[in-house]
């Protein structure tokens, strides 16, 4: 079962996320802002983390860096309500940027597709 | 400025005149007085005494608006020189002659126009030289030549330096009402600049408060459904719910998120780095997106596209400019049986020209005034959001370009756009696009577009 981190100060975008990925059947926890998320990081061990752009403290991109040196394996998603509506945009360093108010179906597609690189990758490996 | 003689205190200097004229009449009168023997001479008086009064009087004035002061004038001197012959002949040439050529050397003089001085010069030569072969004393003629030449030259300086104060007046007013005309006019672009940028702004912040909870309201409902559906037995109100209640509030919900999405546009930073493109290219791109406004009855587009050079800019705001353009022009013609969009484009010496015409509905000048702020419309609810004119306003502005609008109501709008060769310097968006606001550049109206 994949683990996945939400990141998001909303907490009701976080629970609708929480629901949405555990009906999918994901492993998932929620983290109201980035240092929380870092915290959580070595205990939870998430294969893909999920963060929203703009929140207080740290923004979405300096915590997916931060993730990305502490936990170079985990893939990175970064939902943000700024970008242009509808673009799935790589935000630097091969992240992929999805938008909100973000469509259930194409929103698990993307993550469903970068866990799957995930478990190619690491299939090669083993 | 004024041709005539100066109006100010028109009518007392021409009293003057009369009555100066009148007190040397009756010196003449007194000069020539007992010499009535003469043959003619109190018909010669008579004559002159009322063509003169007619000349400074009523009488010329009529004779100068219909001929022009030229004519005027060189009738009055003409009559002035005919009369100082004849006052002259009949009193010996003395000191009523002498005060006559005065007097109307003064009146000529009072006319502030270069020709006046010709004037003068003919009629104090010609008195002169008459003077002299009809027997007048050559140190008398002396005497009298200096005296009526410098009151001559003293009164028609004074005119002369008269006018160019009022002729400097006159300019200096002239610039300033001009100087107050362009402030005003910088004034109302200024404000109306920052009407659109602080709605623009406006607009970014709410469209990023509202795409939070519309992003779990959406997704919650959609769950909803979901489950619902999956559910096999159903009651009735809950299958209603599933099949019809829940599918429409889906649908207003992504009804929201297309106008936020276009908000969100309006306001959105473009990060593309200045490429140089060739202009025609992207208008047939926006042409071919906008084809589908075109299909109505009998529309034409006309397609009108000079040779170009390649300009420097955003190739995809440049696109989504004429797109707006044309969609508009589009709409403007709907139901018009000889309705027609002409495209034409043209190089010039320091960028490219572009218009979009159309012979529509044409606007008001209420209209016309509001024409790119955000969110004014003149569609139906639902058909626009008014943002199209205001991307086309920030494009252009971004780009360093001008944008005139030509309209009339049932005559059609013309859009005539400037574009530089190169752009001053295309903003840079910075990372927090709240606060800044920057017009961007996609698909606008995909919704009019698509549907």
């Amino acid at each position: 079962m994949s683990r996945i981190l939400v990141v998001d100060d909303d907490p009701l975008v976080g629970k609708a996320l929480f629901r949405l990925l555990r009906r999918e059947g994901f492993d998932v926890r929620v983290a109201p802002d980035g240092a929380t998320a870092l915290a959580l990081l070595d205990d939870f061990a998430p294969d893909l983390v999920l963060s929203d752009q703009r929140m207080p403290g740290m923004t979405g991109a300096e915590l997916l860096a931060q993730v990305g040196r502490r936990l170079p394996r985990a893939r990175r998603v970064l939902l943000s309500g700024d970008a242009v509506p509808g673009a799935v945009a790589e935000y630097g360093g091969g992240v992929p940027l999805v938008t909100k108010p973000w469509e259930d179906g194409p929103l698990l597609a993307i993550l469903r597709g970068a866990l799957a690189a995930l478990e190619r990758r690491e299939g090669d490996v083993s | 400025m004024t041709q005539g003689r100066p109006a100010a205190g028109e009518r007392g200097s021409r009293a003057i005149i009369h009555a100066a004229f009148g007190v040397i009449d009756l010196l003449i009168l007194v000069e020539v007085w007992g010499l009535w023997q003469r043959p003619g001479t109190a018909a010669l008086l008579a004559l002159n005494f009322a063509l003169t009064a007619w000349v400074n009087g009523p009488g010329l004035d009529r004779l100068s608006s219909r001929l022009g002061v030229e004519v005027g004038e060189a009738a009055r001197v003409a009559w002035y020189l005919c009369s100082i012959l004849v006052v002259g002949h009949l009193t010996g040439w003395g000191v009523a002659s002498e005060a006559y050529l005065l007097l109307e050397l003064v009146v000529v003089g009072m006319l502030p126009t270069p020709s006046a001085s010709w004037r003068g010069v003919v009629l104090w030569g010609g008195a002169g030289l008459v003077a002299l072969l009809d027997g007048g004393s050559p140190l008398g003629l002396l005497l009298m030549g200096a005296g009526t030449a410098s009151a001559f030259f003293v009164v028609h300086r004074q005119s002369r330096i008269i006018l160019r104060m009022l002729d400097e007046a006159m300019s200096g007013r002239a610039e300033l009402e001009r100087a107050h005309h362009e402030l005003k006019s910088v004034h109302a672009t200024a404000m109306r600049q920052e009407k659109l940028a602080a709605l623009g702004m406006l607009a970014a912040g709410v469209a990023h408060e509202i795409n939070n909870p519309m992003s779990f309201v959406g997704s919650n409902v959609s769950a909803l459904q979901r489950d619902l559906k999956a559910m096999p037995d159903l009651s009735a109100s809950l299958r209603e719910w599933a099949d019809e209640i829940l599918p429409e509030t889906l649908d207003g919900i992504r009804r929201v998120n297309a106008i936020v999405a276009d908000l969100r546009r309006f306001a959105r930073n473009d990060r593309a780095e200045p490429e140089p493109f060739d202009l025609n290219e992207e208008l047939e791109a926006a042409i071919r997106i906008a084809q589908s406004q075109m299909k109505c009855a009998n529309c034409t587009l006309v397609r009108d596209l000079g040779n170009l050079p390649r300009i420097l800019g955003r190739p995809r705001q440049i696109s989504q400019l004429f797109l707006n353009l044309l969609v508009n022009a589009a709409q403007a013609i709907r139901g018009n049986p000889s309705g027609t969009v002409t495209v034409s484009t043209r190089a010039e010496v320091d960028g490219v020209r572009v218009s979009v015409r159309d012979n529509g509905i044409g606007m008001d000048a209420a209209t016309r005034a509001r024409l790119f702020e955000p969110f004014f419309t003149t569609k139906p609810v639902g058909e626009g959001t008014g943002l199209g004119l205001a991307v086309v306003h920030g494009v252009v502005a971004d780009h360093g370009g001008r944008i005139e609008v030509e309209s009339a109501p049932g005559r059609g709008t013309c859009f005539d756009v400037w574009l530089p060769r190169e752009p001053p310097e295309l903003p840079v968006p910075e990372d927090r696009p709240t606060g800044t606001w920057r017009l961007d550049a996609i698909a606008l109206q995909r919704r009019t577009a698509e549907g």
